[in-house]
Formats: C-alpha cells, structure tokens, sequence
C-alpha cells in the first residue's frame, strides 16, 4: 500500500489528506495553535484551551517573521523565536510540531508514507520556504515538496482534459485569485492576485470596527471574544450585541468587492477575459465563505464549478499531487518565482534571477577577489520581494593563491523556490568549498535534534 | 564424495524482461533452479548461481545439483538452491519496479539514460530543445514547453528518492525554461509578471515590441524604467511613456515576422544582427520629416526579429569562451555608442543606450558591463563612492577583459574627491 500525503498549510488551520492507492481521503483539520502544559506540547484543540501566554496562534504567521529594528549580523539568520510558555522555540520546531500532528493522523490509520506535498501560498517567501521544509524535515517527512495551493487546488477538480481553472482562495490572511492552466501534461500559473482586505481577518476586523464604534469598546477586545466564541472556547465577554444580517452584509461589502478586483488583476495577467476560463473554483473555509460565494457566482456565472468541502480541497489536491513521491505523476506543476535574488560580495549587489523565471532556475556570477592573496570570498545572498531581506552569507574558499582566479558562483532556486549556491573556479572548473557563515533556516545537526525529540512525541 | 570447489553457474541478464523471463522459466518459487549448464553435473555436486541484474547488482546463490523430475527436460540440470526465497521476492519487486518505471524502471539505468539526455540539451539551440521551428508561434512553443517539463521536472523522478536524478532532471529542465523563455521573449514581446497583477515589461521587449510591430513608425526611449506605446499621434508616430495607473493592459502577443529561410540560414550562429529599418534610435534626433509623414497605411517590410538563440547554460567554460567570442560582435556599435556617451559623461545616456542594447544582445557582456560604469559614473557625479565602487566591481566581474573598469575604479579608490571625471577619462 503506498502513502502520500497532502498538507494545506493555513493561517489558522492545517487541513491534512491522504492518497492511499490512488485513493484520496481527507483525514483531520488542525488548528494552527501550539501549546504547552507542564512541558507538554500541545497541538490544536488541546492546545487552544489553554491560557494564552502558554500557547501560540497562527503558527504560520511566524514562519519567516524577521526581528524588527536590529540590524548587522544578527538580521541575517533573524527569523524570529516566539516565546511561547516562557522559552523561545524555532519556528521550524513550532511548525514541525503542528506537521507532526497531520503526519502522525494519517500514519496512524494507514501507515508509513513516502512524502508530502504542503500547499503554500504563491507569494510566499523563500526564507519562509526554508524555514518550512526545516519544519517538514523536524516532522520527520522523509521527502517534502511546497507546491502553490492554487496549482493543487486545481488539480484536485481535474480530469486530466486541457482547462483553465479561476482559483478563488478565501483564505483567513488573504483572499488569493489565481489563474491555473493544464494541458499536456503541465500545470502551470499564468495569473495571480492577492487581496488582504477580503482575507478572513480583515472581514473580522471590520466587523467588530463597526460593533467598537457602536459600543465604546475596544477593537482588540471585541476580536478576542469573537475569537474564542468560534473556538468553541468559554466566553468571558460578550459582544455588545448581536448585528442582524442585513447590517452584517452591509458592513462587509468593502471587503467582498475586493474580490471583483482581485479577479480582474488575475485575468490581465493572465491576459485572458472570462470567455477563456473554463471553470472557477471557491475554496477556503469560515463564515466568510457566504458571503464571497455570493460575489463569485455574480462575478463568474455559470463557470462556478461546485465544490462539494471546500476547506478540504487544496489538502485534497495536495495529496493528489503528492503522487510523485509513490508513481509517476500524471501532471507536473511549475512554479514561477515572484520574487528576485541578488548576489552581492562586499558591496556590489547584483539581482540574478529575474522576477517571473520559471522555478528551477540558476544563473552564474563571477565573483572576482579583491586581493591575490586571498584564498575566500564571502558573497551575501538576498531575496527581493520587492522589500529586500537578506537570506544568508557564504564563504567561498579553495581559491588557488595568486593573480586570475575568479570565482563562478551559481545560484540555483530549486523547484520549491528555495534557493542554494554552488561555486567553481571560472579558470579550470574545479568545484569550490561553500560554507554557510549565516543562513536562514536550521542547522542540519540540529533538525536531526529535534527530529529525535519529536518521533517519541505523540501528538 | 567429492570435496570439489563449487562450480559456478553465471547468468548475466542486461535488460529487466530477461530477469523476468528467468524468474518464470528457470527458478521456481520452491528454490529449484532447472536449466542446461556447461559442466558435467553430479547428483550432489555444489553450484553457485551468479545472477548479473541490470543494475549491476551480482546475486550470488549456492545450491546443490538435485535429481531431475519426472517433468523437467531431460537436457536441464536442476540445481537445488538454498535460502533462494528471498532472493526471489527480492528480485521480483524489482521487476515489478522496473515495469513500473517504464524508462527502464531503475534507478541506474533512468540516470544513465537522464544524463545521457542532459549532456545532449546542453549542446542544443533553443529551439532544438523544445524541438520547434525557429520561428514558432506562441501557442506551439507553450505546448512543446509543457510537454517537454512533464518530462524533465524533477517532480517526474521524486519517486526514485535520488538526489542524483533530482539534480540531472533540474538541470533539464533549466535548459528547458531557459529554452522557452528566451524564445517567447523574442516571440511576444509582452513579459508578464504574476505578481498582483501587474503586467511588467522592459526596454529590451519595448524594443522588441516596437520592432515587430509593422503599423510602428517612429520610437523614442525616454527612460530605463517600465514603459508603454503610446497611441499614435497625427502624424503616426508611436512615443513611449511611463504607463499610467490604471490595470495595466496586456498586448496581445505579436506574431513575428517571417524570416527568409536564406536569411536564417545565413545566420545560424551567434547571433542574428538586426538590419534594415530596425533601428534603435537612441540618439534621439529629430526625425527626418520624409519618415514622419510616411502614412502608416502604407505597408512595412517585414522586420527580422533580433536573436533566437539561447543555446546552453552559462557554465564556466562557456562564459569563457563568450567572454573572448564577444571581443566583437553585432554589438559593437552599440559599445561605440556608450563609449562615446560616457567620454561626453552622459550618464544617462549611456545607460540607456546600454540598457536597451544589452536586452537586444543579451550574451554580450560588454553591454552588461557597460551598464555598471554608466551607473557608477552616475555614482560619481552624486558624490557616491561606495555606489561607484560597487557599479565597477560589477563591471568588472561582467566584462574581466575590458581594462577601464579595473583603472576607473582603482582612480576611483584613491581620488580625493569624486567626480564623473574619474570615469569619463578613461573612455576618452
């Protein structure tokens, strides 16, 4: 029996599925919350009960989350450790740990599975990418791939026939509006927009700036009660009333309208109208789902493609791509980097890879000493996005001493968009040592570490 | 009786359906090995069976020689394998694997064929790769670039679990997309970018775009920033301008022009120069009036495209080699051109000029260079040495060959105070 599985990572929750024979099943929803209890990890329900200095919400949102205002060494390898339970803990291990729990569900009922395909929003960072393959490594995965959530989404209504599918993603962070092609084989994204405003958070934030406005109390506080009132947890407040649905509608059409424009963005990159779609699809989860469906069959018409769980689908179409750690997979699905690199020794910067290169890509820079008596060279690798961040610095050693030696450093961004560097001597195409100083992202000694601690860890 | 060293029994298959037909028509499930041997064999005479996979695995099994049945063929020998069940398993899941992998199904021999694959892409044209015309249209080339990744993306051989392959297959498919890229860069002309929407192009695809477009008449470039065709004006000249703040509006993908098959062949190469009236008029002149009022019904010769060919991977060699091919080159009047800006220490000249031309002739480093010292003397004339110092690093590092990077930046170090000067007189 061969086992994949499909993982969609969300703001606030980690849908798990399962390809068990060629048969896909939606095993669990996770909250994305972490706690712990007398040294105890916990995950999910479990863990949103407890008191919040004890746990962490929106795990994800830590991914790649840089220290704000340090600067210098240290804002290389700065993926901030939130406190949680009074200990700093890696985003890898907090992440790995809810990863861990979707792994640990589907290995339960069906046994050891070959990998796992997470579902990842298109514009997410390679220092988030990183740090969540370290994760995916910390829960013990045996093969990982991060694959846009749209692209997967898509392949989970397909049925093998040429199409092009309108990805609409109500998720809690954003609403993302993409444009997915299939055919001969590929899947590829031709459009993509996102919009905050319509993302589940916002929607609440507008709500309850309405019912602060009304009632003299405090936003945060009214989102908290919110909060926990759909976490099924006791309710010490109370909201200071119950709106009625037309004042509810009322207040989120801002938001909802945001979704027409994300659409037309979409379809402009794409370069497409609506006549050359083929079927639209809404996925995502919460109450928001109402009132953008409303929105998306006024918007798309009869293309609405009805989806019968649509929190469940992109974990289903993850599981269905994660086919290619078990067979060969019937569609492959290429990436497109959103983002620019740039390579820099010293103080010369250069952007290498261009905005819009299809993933795998790699591109050469020579990297020239400046002294001859120099055997190394350090190069720094950032990532544009269009905010530079830097992603990690490297020394290049095994230069032969003396005048003429140059260094040919490749930067390859692999398939999951993560990027790497390899180095040669440009004069006789030895390869030359690479060595981290600073990087994004763990250590492998020390993922191993918390692999260890974490195959003894019952979710 | 006899105390005789074992005989060995070698079977050597090369392909996986030998192994299979072996498993079925020589060795039983119960150990029982039934075949002709080229030795005398005596009840109870010790045999070892060497099994050579495809996969240059050697299984080794020690047997003894049985009395024949009733049924077996009267010429075989049945050998009485020990500890055989295991091996059979064993090899029979391999079979299965490699049925199940098609391309030969292991792992030695995909690499084999994968790398085999990988040295040949590395030596073709663009358009070899993907195995069109060289003038494709853009729905042919989208297709033959779908079908070609369906193969080559390590996502097809993750099953195998090697890094090996994983890397063989990444580097395919670089090729692949670099392939594809570069001939839709030439084809339409209208990048397209997924972030928010936003539809970005450059001045190399303006220029492409203006070039293959026949209704086009006169083009300026105004600036190294995004830019859009504007409508035609009276006269049916086309002006570029800063694109306005509204959605952006995709252009629909331009058609090339044909290329005559005696042209193309002429210049299979390097690269292919532009002729004619594609012209890049960056000098900005006033154009001659007999030009503007050439009514733009009248119809255009076709334009030959400029270069098609991104045929391999800058690997370390290759840029060497380029590094010395681009000494000359179709760019050569373009370099003139940026020298002679950078001598008047028009900055922002040269680096228009340069910009544009380097999108035109993307393999010649000159140009790339060329775009650092413009910006470095930009540098300069700001005050900015560490920006300066930077722009002529790069220079360097993009054209090793060219000596006036290397001294401007060295006066650059040391001078005193900074000033355009420093560059400028070193392409005087």
């Amino acid at each position: 029996m061969s086992v994949a599985i499909g993982l969609d990572l969300g703001l606030d929750a980690l849908r798990v599925a399962a390809l068990v024979d060629d048969r896909v099943e939606a095993v669990a929803t996770i909250p994305a919350v972490i706690g712990f209890a007398n040294g105890q990890a916990r995950i999910g329900a479990a863990a949103a009960a407890l008191p919040a200095a004890d746990r962490q919400d929106d795990l994800t949102a830590w991914l790649g989350r840089r220290s704000a205002g340090r600067d210098g060494d240290d804002g290389v390898a700065g993926v901030v450790w939130p406190m949680v339970a009074r200990a700093r803990r890696s985003p890898a291990e907090l992440v790995g740990r809810l990863l861990r729990a979707g792994v640990y569900e589907v290995e339960r009922r069906h046994g050891r599975a070959a990998g796992a395909v997470i579902a990842v929003p298109v514009e997410l960072g390679a220092i988030e990418r990183r740090v969540l393959r370290d994760a995916a490594a910390v829960a013990g995965l045996p093969a990982v791939r991060l694959i846009a959530a749209p692209a997967v989404a898509a392949l989970a209504i397909s049925d093998g026939q040429p199409a092009r599918v309108l990805v609409v993603d109500a998720g809690a962070a954003a609403l993302r509006v993409a444009l997915v092609e299939h055919g001969d084989g590929a899947m590829d994204l031709v459009g993509y927009a996102v919009a905050v405003g319509a993302g589940g958070r916002a929607i609440d934030h507008a709500l309850a700036t309405q019912l602060a406005v009304e009632s003299g109390r405090p936003v945060q506080t009214l989102l908290a009660i919110a909060r926990r009132w759909k976490e099924g947890q006791p309710i010490t407040g109370s909201l200071a009333r119950i709106p009625r649905a037309d004042e509810l509608g009322l207040w989120i059409t801002p938001s909802v309208r945001e979704l027409d424009a994300a659409i037309a963005a979409t379809l402009a990159a794409g370069a497409v109208t609506l006549d050359g779609v083929t079927h639209a699809i809404l996925v995502g989860d919460g109450a928001r789902l109402t009132a953008l469906a409303n929105r998306f069959a006024a918007r798309v018409g009869n293309l609405a493609w009805p989806v019968d769980d649509p929190s469940m689908l992109t974990a289903r179409g993850a599981a269905r791509a994660a086919q290619l750690f078990v067979d060969e997979p019937a569609t492959v699905i290429v990436d497109e980097i959103p983002s620019s690199f740039a390579l820099g020794a010293g103080s010369a910067m250069a952007s290498m890879v261009p905005v819009g290169a299809i993933a795998p890509t790699r591109e050469v820079r020579l990297i020239a000493r400046d002294r001859p008596d120099r055997t190394a060279v350090e190069v720094e690798l950032w990532e544009e996005l269009p905010v530079p961040r830097p992603y990690g610095r490297y020394q290049i050693g095994g230069l032969p001493p003396g005048t003429g030696a140059i260094a040919a450093c490749e930067l390859t961004v692999d398939v999951d968009r993560i990027p790497r560097i390899d180095a040669s001597d440009l004069v006789n195409g030895a390869a030359l040592t690479v060595t981290p100083l600073l990087e994004v992202g763990l250590a492998a000694d020390a993922v191993a570490a918390l692999r260890d601690q974490l195959a003894a860890w019952t979710p | 009786m006899t105390s005789a060293a074992p005989r060995l029994l070698r079977v050597r298959c090369t392909r996986w359906d030998q192994v299979e037909s072996f498993l079925r028509k020589k060795l039983r499930a119960d150990g029982r090995l039934s075949m002709k041997v080229p030795f005398d064999a005596e009840v109870g005479a010790p045999v070892t069976l060497s099994l050579e996979l495809p996969n240059q695995i050697v299984i080794a099994l020690d047997g003894v020689v049985a009395a024949s049945d009733a049924h077996e063929r009267a010429d075989a020998t049945v050998v009485q394998l020990t500890g055989a069940r295991y091996a059979i398993d064993r090899l029979a899941a391999m079979v299965d694997d490699a049925r199940a992998g098609g391309e030969g199904g292991d792992l030695a021999a995909t690499l084999s064929v994968r790398e085999a694959e990988l040295r040949r892409l590395r030596q073709q044209a663009a358009h070899e790769v993907l195995g069109v015309s060289r003038t494709p249209t853009l729905a042919e080339l989208r297709r033959a670039w779908r079908v070609r990744a369906r193969r080559e993306h390590p996502d097809a051989v993750a099953r195998y679990g090697s890094a090996a392959l994983r890397l063989t297959a990444e580097e395919a498919m670089i090729h692949v997309t670099r392939a594809y890229q570069r001939l839709r860069d030439t084809v339409c002309a209208d990048h397209r970018a997924v972030i928010a929407g936003t539809s970005v192009r450059t001045v190399g695809s303006i220029a492409l775009e203006v070039a293959a477009s026949p209704s086009v008449d006169v083009y300026a470039i105004t600036s190294p920033v995004e830019l859009v065709p504007t409508a035609p004006d009276r006269a049916g000249s086309v002006g570029l301008e800063l694109p306005s703040l509204g959605p952006p509006v995709p252009s629909p993908p331009v058609e090339p022009p044909q290329v005559r098959d005696s042209d193309a062949a002429a210049l299979d190469g390097f690269e292919r120069p532009i002729s004619g009236p594609l012209t890049l008029d960056l000098d900005l002149p006033p154009m001659p009036p007999e030009r503007r009022a050439r009514p733009s019904s009248q119809p255009r010769p076709a334009l030959p495209l400029p270069p098609t060919a991104m045929t391999r991977a800058p690997t370390p060699a290759t840029i060497e080699q380029s590094l010395r091919q681009a000494r000359s080159g179709p760019g050569d009047r373009f370099v003139r051109a940026v020298h002679d800006r950078l001598a008047l220490a028009d900055h922002a000249g040269a680096a228009q000029i340069a910009a544009a031309a380097y999108h035109v002739y993307p393999r010649d480093p000159r140009l790339r260079a060329l775009v650092e010292v413009a910006a470095a003397q930009a540098a300069c004339a700001h005050g900015d040495r560490a920006t300066a110092e930077a722009a002529l690093e790069a220079a360097m590092s993009f054209d090793p060959d060219a000596a006036e990077p290397g001294r401007a930046l060295a006066l650059v170090r040391n001078a005193p105070t900074i000033e355009p000067a420093l560059v400028q007189d070193r392409y005087r």
